[in-house]
């Protein structure tokens, strides 16, 4: 989930509402609503991720440099498993 | 007619599930996004339980239950307001349990109590009266703070709280006072000793928590009979005394001095509750209901034990949470609370061996008939006027 937020984010600054349609249209995932904000919440603690001043009721969000440098340590280990599970299926399995 | 409202009235009835800091926070751009979402996909089950499950969820870690409390200027308000709250809860049931101990203490006219027990029972009083003094101070100096704040500020929210604090207080103690008749105050308490002066206090005690504890559920004394809004109110009014106390405590602010001593006062609340369980775990141990003349616990107050248990162990966790660095010898006190009152409960759900629990004789209220004996109690009743004439243990 945090992954997913933050992929978003490195795109651009966006309020809640983008984040969800954003997140939706790379990765086919649902976001509710309260897993959002409860995940927001916590990337802000953690310094991964920041809040700007609010436009009229929205508030978009920020990724930190901490942010990005979380998120590029979380894909280079995916990339790995993403590489060694590709090599081991292509040995053994065929997909038509 | 429209079912459902306009998505900016649902939006804003959902926030509501939400706790006040929460809402102070992320209120608005959770409503925005809400008016939004609404507006594309107006009927979404899956959305609203989510928003259910996590508010709940942000209410329970607002409380200082679950997850992280959040910053740590607010965290010793949060564990201050939450501990006092369930200690407050845990002193009715601790009074009553002590109470019970105390008036079987010594009770037994054939058996001296043992110097064990003794010490047991010498612990669960200190351990009582830590608890009472502590809730007792924290209670007086948050009330004193709040009216302070609430005249300089005209706050009106601490005003309701003041109000509903003053009002549970008049309904605690004219309940004291319609239980007891003031007993003490009336010269019926032998001054001849000081065994006499606990033994009687016991026994007040005794029947005012119990009644408080257990009033409501008591056979005939229905919400609308005159007695009802006495026994529904006790225990009303010591759950909105408690919440309100705690509800004081979260809203007044602190200086850093007070910040230390709320952190003080929570270590001391979980101190005095776990040093309880431990007592009366001991007392239990020791043999405090077999010495006695007094039977053992009932199936309800044992597992009404549980309960207490449950909240001691709760405030272990709040307290811990609240500090800044964890302290192992605070979680080896705390695990070896848990285990302790497990062997308790072993202890207290085992048939205690030589117990009088058999020696009964049930008359009935109506007929005044023996309905009901048990075995080695002989009971002798005048064949003429049906009276009962003696009853007597083998």
């Amino acid at each position: 989930m945090s992954a997913l937020i933050l992929t978003s984010l490195a795109g651009g600054d966006k309020h809640g509402y983008a984040l969800v349609k954003d997140v939706a249209d790379f990765s086919a995932v649902e976001l509710q609503p309260g897993t959002l904000y409860e995940a927001l919440a916590r990337l802000e603690r953690l310094g991964l991720i920041e809040a700007l001043a609010s436009e009229d009721r929205r508030r978009p969000y920020r990724l930190t440099g901490a942010g990005a440098a979380a998120l590029s340590g979380y894909l280079a280990t995916q990339r790995r498993v993403v590489k060694v599970g590709e090599s081991r299926l292509s040995k053994g399995w065929s997909f038509s | 007619m429209r079912i459902f409202p306009d998505p900016a009235k649902r939006a804003r009835r959902l926030l509501k599930l939400y706790p006040e800091t929460w809402r102070e926070r992320y209120g608005d751009e959770f409503v925005d996004f809400m008016e939004q979402s609404i507006s594309d996909d107006p009927h979404n089950l899956v959305r609203t339980s989510n928003i259910i499950y996590k508010g709940v969820k942000v209410r329970l870690a607002d409380l200082g239950v679950v997850g992280p409390i959040g910053s740590d200027a607010r965290a010793p308000k949060v564990a201050l307001g939450t501990t006092t709250f369930l200690a407050s809860i845990f002193s009715v049931f601790a009074l009553f349990y002590w109470a019970c101990a105390m008036v079987s203490w010594n009770s037994n006219p054939r058996v001296a109590t043992s110097v064990a027990v003794s010490i047991w029972m010498g612990a669960i009083t200190v351990s009582t009266i830590l608890l009472c003094l502590t809730l007792l101070t924290i209670g007086l100096t948050l009330i004193l703070r709040a009216a302070k704040v609430a005249l300089r500020k005209r706050d009106r929210r601490l005003v309701v709280l003041l109000a509903l604090v003053s009002v549970s207080v008049a309904v605690i103690v004219n309940s004291t006072y319609q239980y007891t008749r003031w007993t003490i105050a009336r010269g019926g308490i032998q001054w001849s000793g000081a065994g006499a002066v606990l033994k009687q206090v016991a026994g007040n005690t005794q029947w005012v928590t119990q009644s408080t504890i257990w009033g409501p559920s008591w056979t005939g004394w229905h919400f609308w009979s005159s007695d009802g809004p006495l026994h529904y109110g006790t225990p009303l009014a010591v759950f909105v005394l408690a919440i309100s106390v705690a509800k004081l405590a979260r809203r007044v602010d602190y200086s850093d001095n007070a910040n230390r001593a709320a952190r003080v006062a929570t270590n001391l609340l979980s101190f005095a509750m776990v040093t309880f369980l431990l007592g009366f775990a001991g007392w239990t141990l020791a043999g405090g209901f077999t010495e006695s003349w007094v039977a053992p616990f009932t199936q309800m107050e044992t597992s009404l034990f549980l309960v207490i248990i449950f909240i001691a162990l709760l405030t272990l966790v709040i307290a811990f949470k609240s500090q800044t660095s964890r302290n192992a010898i605070k979680v080896i006190s705390g695990t070896t609370a848990g285990l302790v009152a497990l062997l308790a409960w072993q202890s207290l759900s085992a048939p205690i061996p030589n117990s009088r629990q058999d020696a009964y004789v049930v008359i009935s209220p109506l007929t005044g008939q023996v309905v009901a004996l048990g075995p080695g109690v002989t009971v002798v009743v005048n064949p003429k006027t049906g009276q009962i004439v003696k009853v007597a243990t083998s």
